[in-house]
Protein backbone atom coordinates (compact mmCIF):
# COMPACT_ATOMS: atom_id res chain seq x y z
CA UNK A 1 0.00 0.00 0.00
CA UNK A 2 1.46 3.43 -0.89
CA UNK A 3 1.81 5.85 2.03
CA UNK A 4 -0.80 8.55 2.66
CA UNK A 5 1.65 11.21 1.49
CA UNK A 6 2.36 9.42 -1.78
CA UNK A 7 -1.34 8.86 -2.41
CA UNK A 8 -1.99 12.56 -1.81
CA UNK A 9 0.88 13.62 -4.08
CA UNK A 10 -0.28 11.35 -6.87
CA UNK A 11 -3.93 12.46 -6.83
CA UNK A 12 -3.60 15.27 -9.39
CA UNK A 13 -1.57 13.25 -11.95
CA UNK A 14 -3.92 10.30 -11.50
CA UNK A 15 -7.02 12.43 -12.05
CA UNK A 16 -5.45 14.15 -15.06
CA UNK A 17 -4.45 10.78 -16.54
CA UNK A 18 -7.89 9.21 -16.08
CA UNK A 19 -9.57 12.28 -17.58
CA UNK A 20 -7.13 12.24 -20.51
CA UNK A 21 -8.93 9.06 -21.59
CA UNK A 22 -12.29 10.86 -21.59
CA UNK A 23 -14.69 12.76 -19.36
CA UNK A 24 -15.86 11.13 -16.17
CA UNK A 25 -17.63 11.74 -12.85
CA UNK A 26 -16.21 11.47 -9.34
CA UNK A 27 -17.45 8.03 -8.35
CA UNK A 28 -16.36 6.40 -11.63
CA UNK A 29 -12.99 8.15 -11.42
CA UNK A 30 -12.33 6.63 -8.00
CA UNK A 31 -13.40 3.18 -9.19
CA UNK A 32 -11.11 3.45 -12.20
CA UNK A 33 -8.07 4.31 -10.05
CA UNK A 34 -8.92 1.56 -7.58
CA UNK A 35 -9.26 -0.95 -10.40
CA UNK A 36 -6.01 0.13 -12.16
CA UNK A 37 -4.02 0.05 -8.92
CA UNK A 38 -5.37 -3.37 -7.98
CA UNK A 39 -7.05 -1.87 -4.88
CA UNK A 40 -3.72 -0.51 -3.64
CA UNK A 41 -4.67 3.14 -4.08
CA UNK A 42 -7.75 3.83 -2.00
CA UNK A 43 -8.75 7.43 -1.50
CA UNK A 44 -11.04 8.64 1.24
CA UNK A 45 -13.65 9.12 -1.44
CA UNK A 46 -15.06 12.46 -0.35
CA UNK A 47 -11.55 13.98 -0.38
CA UNK A 48 -11.39 13.74 -4.16
CA UNK A 49 -14.01 16.45 -4.67
CA UNK A 50 -12.11 19.35 -3.06
CA UNK A 51 -9.15 18.33 -5.27
CA UNK A 52 -11.39 18.31 -8.37
CA UNK A 53 -12.75 21.75 -7.44
CA UNK A 54 -9.23 23.07 -6.88
CA UNK A 55 -8.18 21.68 -10.28
CA UNK A 56 -11.17 23.39 -11.86
CA UNK A 57 -10.20 26.68 -10.19
CA UNK A 58 -6.70 26.28 -11.62
CA UNK A 59 -8.21 25.88 -15.09
CA UNK A 60 -7.02 22.29 -15.55
CA UNK A 61 -10.46 20.73 -15.88
CA UNK A 62 -14.06 21.79 -16.50
CA UNK A 63 -17.25 20.39 -15.04
CA UNK A 64 -20.85 20.15 -16.10
CA UNK A 65 -23.99 18.72 -14.47
CA UNK A 66 -25.70 16.30 -16.84
CA UNK A 67 -28.10 13.40 -16.68
CA UNK A 68 -26.32 10.05 -16.97
CA UNK A 69 -27.67 7.04 -18.88
CA UNK A 70 -29.44 5.91 -15.69
CA UNK A 71 -31.18 9.29 -15.58
CA UNK A 72 -29.33 10.41 -12.43
CA UNK A 73 -27.84 13.91 -12.57
CA UNK A 74 -24.06 13.76 -12.28
CA UNK A 75 -21.23 16.24 -12.46
CA UNK A 76 -18.92 15.28 -15.28
CA UNK A 77 -15.33 16.48 -15.42
CA UNK A 78 -13.24 16.84 -18.56
CA UNK A 79 -9.69 17.84 -19.27
CA UNK A 80 -8.99 21.20 -20.93
CA UNK A 81 -5.91 22.55 -22.70
CA UNK A 82 -4.11 23.66 -19.51
CA UNK A 83 -4.87 20.28 -17.99
CA UNK A 84 -3.17 18.51 -20.89
CA UNK A 85 -0.10 20.71 -20.44
CA UNK A 86 -0.12 20.02 -16.70
CA UNK A 87 -0.38 16.30 -17.42
CA UNK A 88 2.71 16.47 -19.66
CA UNK A 89 4.62 18.29 -16.92
CA UNK A 90 3.49 15.75 -14.32
CA UNK A 91 4.52 12.87 -16.60
CA UNK A 92 8.02 14.32 -16.95
CA UNK A 93 8.39 14.79 -13.19
CA UNK A 94 7.12 11.35 -12.22
CA UNK A 95 9.11 9.65 -14.98
CA UNK A 96 12.31 11.36 -13.88
CA UNK A 97 11.76 10.16 -10.31
CA UNK A 98 10.86 6.71 -11.58
CA UNK A 99 13.93 6.50 -13.86
CA UNK A 100 16.28 7.68 -11.11
CA UNK A 101 14.92 5.15 -8.66
CA UNK A 102 14.97 2.39 -11.29
CA UNK A 103 18.63 3.12 -12.07
CA UNK A 104 19.54 3.18 -8.39
CA UNK A 105 17.79 -0.06 -7.63
CA UNK A 106 19.24 -1.73 -10.75
CA UNK A 107 22.77 -0.77 -9.65
CA UNK A 108 22.07 -2.01 -6.16
CA UNK A 109 20.72 -5.31 -7.54
CA UNK A 110 23.99 -5.77 -9.47
CA UNK A 111 25.98 -5.04 -6.30
CA UNK A 112 24.11 -7.58 -4.17
CA UNK B 1 -47.53 -4.35 10.27
CA UNK B 2 -44.62 -2.09 9.47
CA UNK B 3 -41.48 -2.64 11.48
CA UNK B 4 -40.75 0.60 13.39
CA UNK B 5 -37.02 -0.16 13.23
CA UNK B 6 -37.01 -0.68 9.46
CA UNK B 7 -34.29 1.29 7.75
CA UNK B 8 -35.34 3.94 5.24
CA UNK B 9 -32.44 4.71 2.93
CA UNK B 10 -33.85 8.03 1.71
CA UNK B 11 -34.44 9.24 5.27
CA UNK B 12 -30.91 8.18 6.26
CA UNK B 13 -29.42 9.99 3.25
CA UNK B 14 -31.56 13.06 4.03
CA UNK B 15 -30.30 13.12 7.63
CA UNK B 16 -26.72 12.61 6.47
CA UNK B 17 -27.18 15.53 4.02
CA UNK B 18 -28.55 17.75 6.80
CA UNK B 19 -25.68 16.86 9.13
CA UNK B 20 -23.23 18.02 6.45
CA UNK B 21 -25.27 21.15 5.66
CA UNK B 22 -24.96 22.22 9.30
CA UNK B 23 -21.17 22.33 9.00
CA UNK B 24 -19.36 25.28 7.48
CA UNK B 25 -17.34 24.80 4.33
CA UNK B 26 -19.87 23.24 1.98
CA UNK B 27 -21.71 24.93 -0.85
CA UNK B 28 -25.05 23.45 -1.89
CA UNK B 29 -23.63 21.99 -5.12
CA UNK B 30 -20.84 20.29 -3.10
CA UNK B 31 -23.48 18.54 -1.01
CA UNK B 32 -25.43 17.58 -4.11
CA UNK B 33 -22.34 16.03 -5.67
CA UNK B 34 -21.46 14.15 -2.48
CA UNK B 35 -25.02 12.84 -2.26
CA UNK B 36 -24.89 11.56 -5.84
CA UNK B 37 -21.61 9.83 -4.97
CA UNK B 38 -23.13 8.31 -1.82
CA UNK B 39 -26.12 7.00 -3.78
CA UNK B 40 -23.82 5.50 -6.45
CA UNK B 41 -21.73 3.87 -3.77
CA UNK B 42 -24.79 2.49 -1.93
CA UNK B 43 -26.20 1.07 -5.19
CA UNK B 44 -22.87 -0.65 -5.97
CA UNK B 45 -22.67 -2.16 -2.49
CA UNK B 46 -26.27 -3.36 -2.63
CA UNK B 47 -25.41 -5.10 -5.89
CA UNK B 48 -22.87 -7.06 -3.79
CA UNK B 49 -25.73 -8.34 -1.59
CA UNK B 50 -25.32 -5.90 1.28
CA UNK B 51 -28.50 -4.70 2.98
CA UNK B 52 -29.48 -1.05 2.44
CA UNK B 53 -28.40 -0.23 6.00
CA UNK B 54 -25.03 -1.95 5.64
CA UNK B 55 -24.47 -0.36 2.24
CA UNK B 56 -25.28 3.07 3.65
CA UNK B 57 -22.88 2.64 6.56
CA UNK B 58 -20.02 1.37 4.39
CA UNK B 59 -20.60 4.09 1.78
CA UNK B 60 -20.58 6.81 4.48
CA UNK B 61 -17.38 5.38 5.93
CA UNK B 62 -15.71 5.36 2.51
CA UNK B 63 -16.80 8.90 1.80
CA UNK B 64 -15.17 10.20 5.01
CA UNK B 65 -16.39 11.67 8.27
CA UNK B 66 -18.36 14.95 8.03
CA UNK B 67 -15.79 16.86 10.10
CA UNK B 68 -12.86 15.81 7.92
CA UNK B 69 -14.83 16.54 4.73
CA UNK B 70 -15.82 19.97 6.06
CA UNK B 71 -12.17 20.84 6.72
CA UNK B 72 -11.13 19.81 3.20
CA UNK B 73 -14.03 21.61 1.49
CA UNK B 74 -13.34 24.73 3.61
CA UNK B 75 -9.94 24.95 1.94
CA UNK B 76 -11.45 25.30 -1.53
CA UNK B 77 -14.47 27.35 -0.41
CA UNK B 78 -12.42 29.76 1.72
CA UNK B 79 -14.28 32.92 0.62
CA UNK B 80 -17.68 31.37 1.20
CA UNK B 81 -16.59 30.18 4.65
CA UNK B 82 -15.38 33.67 5.66
CA UNK B 83 -18.54 35.22 4.30
CA UNK B 84 -20.60 32.82 6.39
CA UNK B 85 -18.50 33.54 9.50
CA UNK B 86 -18.98 37.29 8.96
CA UNK B 87 -22.69 36.66 8.51
CA UNK B 88 -22.85 34.76 11.81
CA UNK B 89 -21.02 37.57 13.61
CA UNK B 90 -23.37 40.13 12.11
CA UNK B 91 -26.36 37.95 12.94
CA UNK B 92 -25.06 37.62 16.53
CA UNK B 93 -24.72 41.37 17.09
CA UNK B 94 -28.02 42.09 15.39
CA UNK B 95 -29.74 39.36 17.39
CA UNK B 96 -28.48 41.12 20.48
CA UNK B 97 -29.91 44.44 19.25
CA UNK B 98 -33.15 42.62 18.52
CA UNK B 99 -33.38 41.10 22.00
CA UNK B 100 -32.55 44.34 23.81
CA UNK B 101 -35.06 46.14 21.58
CA UNK B 102 -37.74 43.62 22.46
CA UNK B 103 -36.95 43.90 26.18
CA UNK B 104 -37.09 47.72 25.94
CA UNK B 105 -40.50 47.57 24.24
CA UNK B 106 -41.82 45.25 26.98
CA UNK B 107 -40.43 47.47 29.73
CA UNK B 108 -41.90 50.55 27.99
CA UNK B 109 -45.32 48.91 27.78
CA UNK B 110 -45.11 48.03 31.48
CA UNK B 111 -44.31 51.67 32.21
CA UNK B 112 -47.32 52.80 30.19
CA UNK B 113 -49.61 50.42 32.04
CA UNK B 114 -48.10 51.42 35.38
CA UNK B 115 -48.71 55.08 34.71
CA UNK B 116 -52.22 54.30 33.53
CA UNK B 117 -53.03 52.68 36.90
CA UNK B 118 -51.12 55.48 38.73
CA UNK B 119 -48.34 53.41 40.31
CA UNK B 120 -45.74 55.21 42.44
CA UNK B 121 -42.22 55.95 41.11
CA UNK B 122 -40.56 53.17 43.16
CA UNK B 123 -43.07 50.53 42.03
CA UNK B 124 -42.74 51.75 38.45
CA UNK B 125 -38.95 51.44 38.62
CA UNK B 126 -39.17 47.86 39.94
CA UNK B 127 -41.85 46.98 37.37
CA UNK B 128 -39.95 48.31 34.35
CA UNK B 129 -36.61 46.81 35.46
CA UNK B 130 -38.32 43.48 36.19
CA UNK B 131 -40.13 43.40 32.86
CA UNK B 132 -36.89 44.20 31.04
CA UNK B 133 -35.07 41.32 32.75
CA UNK B 134 -37.99 38.97 32.24
CA UNK B 135 -38.38 39.73 28.51
CA UNK B 136 -34.63 39.55 27.92
CA UNK B 137 -34.33 36.24 29.78
CA UNK B 138 -37.40 34.74 28.09
CA UNK B 139 -36.18 35.52 24.55
CA UNK B 140 -32.67 34.23 25.28
CA UNK B 141 -34.11 31.06 26.88
CA UNK B 142 -36.43 30.34 23.93
CA UNK B 143 -33.64 31.02 21.40
CA UNK B 144 -31.23 28.82 23.37
CA UNK B 145 -33.76 25.95 23.50
CA UNK B 146 -34.49 26.28 19.79
CA UNK B 147 -30.83 26.24 18.83
CA UNK B 148 -29.93 23.42 21.22
CA UNK B 149 -32.65 20.97 20.29
CA UNK B 150 -34.44 22.42 17.31
CA UNK B 151 -37.64 20.65 16.27
CA UNK B 152 -37.39 19.24 12.73
CA UNK B 153 -39.43 22.09 11.21
CA UNK B 154 -37.38 24.79 12.92
CA UNK B 155 -34.19 22.99 11.85
CA UNK B 156 -35.38 23.02 8.24
CA UNK B 157 -36.27 26.71 8.41
CA UNK B 158 -32.90 27.56 9.99
CA UNK B 159 -31.04 25.51 7.36
CA UNK B 160 -32.93 27.31 4.61
CA UNK B 161 -32.32 30.71 6.20
CA UNK B 162 -28.61 30.14 6.52
CA UNK B 163 -28.39 28.96 2.95
CA UNK B 164 -29.48 32.44 1.80
CA UNK B 165 -27.25 34.23 4.30
CA UNK B 166 -27.51 37.75 2.86
CA UNK B 167 -31.32 37.69 2.98
CA UNK B 168 -31.27 36.46 6.58
CA UNK B 169 -28.75 39.15 7.57
CA UNK B 170 -30.94 41.82 5.97
CA UNK B 171 -34.05 40.55 7.76
CA UNK B 172 -32.25 40.48 11.15
CA UNK B 173 -30.87 44.01 10.64
CA UNK B 174 -34.31 45.35 9.66
CA UNK B 175 -36.00 43.60 12.58
CA UNK B 176 -33.37 45.03 14.97
CA UNK B 177 -33.89 48.56 13.61
CA UNK B 178 -37.65 48.21 13.82
CA UNK B 179 -37.52 47.07 17.44
CA UNK B 180 -35.11 49.88 18.36
CA UNK B 181 -37.64 52.34 16.93
CA UNK B 182 -40.48 50.55 18.71
CA UNK B 183 -38.52 50.90 21.97
CA UNK B 184 -39.15 54.65 21.75
CA UNK B 185 -42.83 54.23 21.00
CA UNK B 186 -44.14 53.95 24.61
CA UNK B 187 -42.31 57.20 25.55
CA UNK B 188 -43.76 58.94 22.49
CA UNK B 189 -47.24 57.65 23.39
CA UNK B 190 -46.77 59.00 26.93
CA UNK B 191 -45.76 62.42 25.69
CA UNK B 192 -48.72 62.38 23.31
CA UNK B 193 -51.12 61.44 26.13
CA UNK B 194 -49.84 63.59 28.97
CA UNK B 195 -47.64 66.25 27.38
CA UNK B 196 -43.90 66.84 27.54
CA UNK B 197 -44.03 67.32 31.33
CA UNK B 198 -44.43 63.58 31.90
CA UNK B 199 -41.01 62.95 30.36
CA UNK B 200 -39.29 63.83 33.65
CA UNK B 201 -41.37 61.31 35.63
CA UNK B 202 -40.81 58.70 32.90
CA UNK B 203 -37.06 59.27 32.86
CA UNK B 204 -36.90 58.93 36.67
CA UNK B 205 -38.88 55.66 36.56
CA UNK B 206 -36.77 54.34 33.76
CA UNK B 207 -33.48 55.03 35.56
CA UNK B 208 -33.52 51.56 37.13
CA UNK B 209 -34.55 49.79 33.98
CA UNK B 210 -31.76 51.74 32.25
CA UNK B 211 -29.20 50.32 34.69
CA UNK B 212 -30.73 46.85 34.34
CA UNK B 213 -30.59 47.17 30.54
CA UNK B 214 -26.81 47.54 30.85
CA UNK B 215 -26.22 44.89 33.50
CA UNK B 216 -28.45 42.11 32.09
CA UNK B 217 -26.86 42.01 28.60
CA UNK B 218 -23.39 42.21 30.20
CA UNK B 219 -24.16 39.23 32.43
CA UNK B 220 -25.51 37.37 29.41
CA UNK B 221 -22.39 38.13 27.32
CA UNK B 222 -20.15 37.05 30.22
CA UNK B 223 -22.02 33.73 30.61
CA UNK B 224 -22.00 33.08 26.85
CA UNK B 225 -18.29 33.94 26.66
CA UNK B 226 -17.45 31.65 29.59
CA UNK B 227 -19.39 28.76 28.05
CA UNK B 228 -17.72 29.24 24.65
CA UNK B 229 -14.28 29.44 26.26
CA UNK B 230 -15.00 26.25 28.24
CA UNK B 231 -16.09 24.45 25.09
CA UNK B 232 -13.05 25.71 23.17
CA UNK B 233 -10.70 24.53 25.93
CA UNK B 234 -12.38 21.10 25.98
CA UNK B 235 -11.89 20.82 22.17
CA UNK B 236 -8.23 21.86 22.45
CA UNK B 237 -7.62 19.31 25.23
CA UNK B 238 -9.25 16.59 23.12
Amino acid sequence: MPSKELVAASTVPLVLSVLAAGENYGYALIQRVRELSGDRIQWTEGMLYPVLHWMEEQGLIKSEWRASESGRQRKYYRLVKNGRKALEAEKEEWMSVHETLAKLWKTQTHLT
Amino acid sequence: MENPNSFDLNVAIGEWHESLARLPGFKSHNLRELEVHLRDSVAALQAHNLTPEESFMVACHRLGTPDVLAVEFSKVNRNAVWLERAMWMLAGTQFFVLVTGLARVTSGLALLLGLKVSLGPATLAVLTAGMYTLAFGAVIFVAWRLMRQPPVNVRRILARLFRCSSLTATVIILAGMLLTLLGWLPTLVLVYWNGIGTLQTTMASQRWSGIVSIIVPLVFVAIAFARLAKRHLATVER
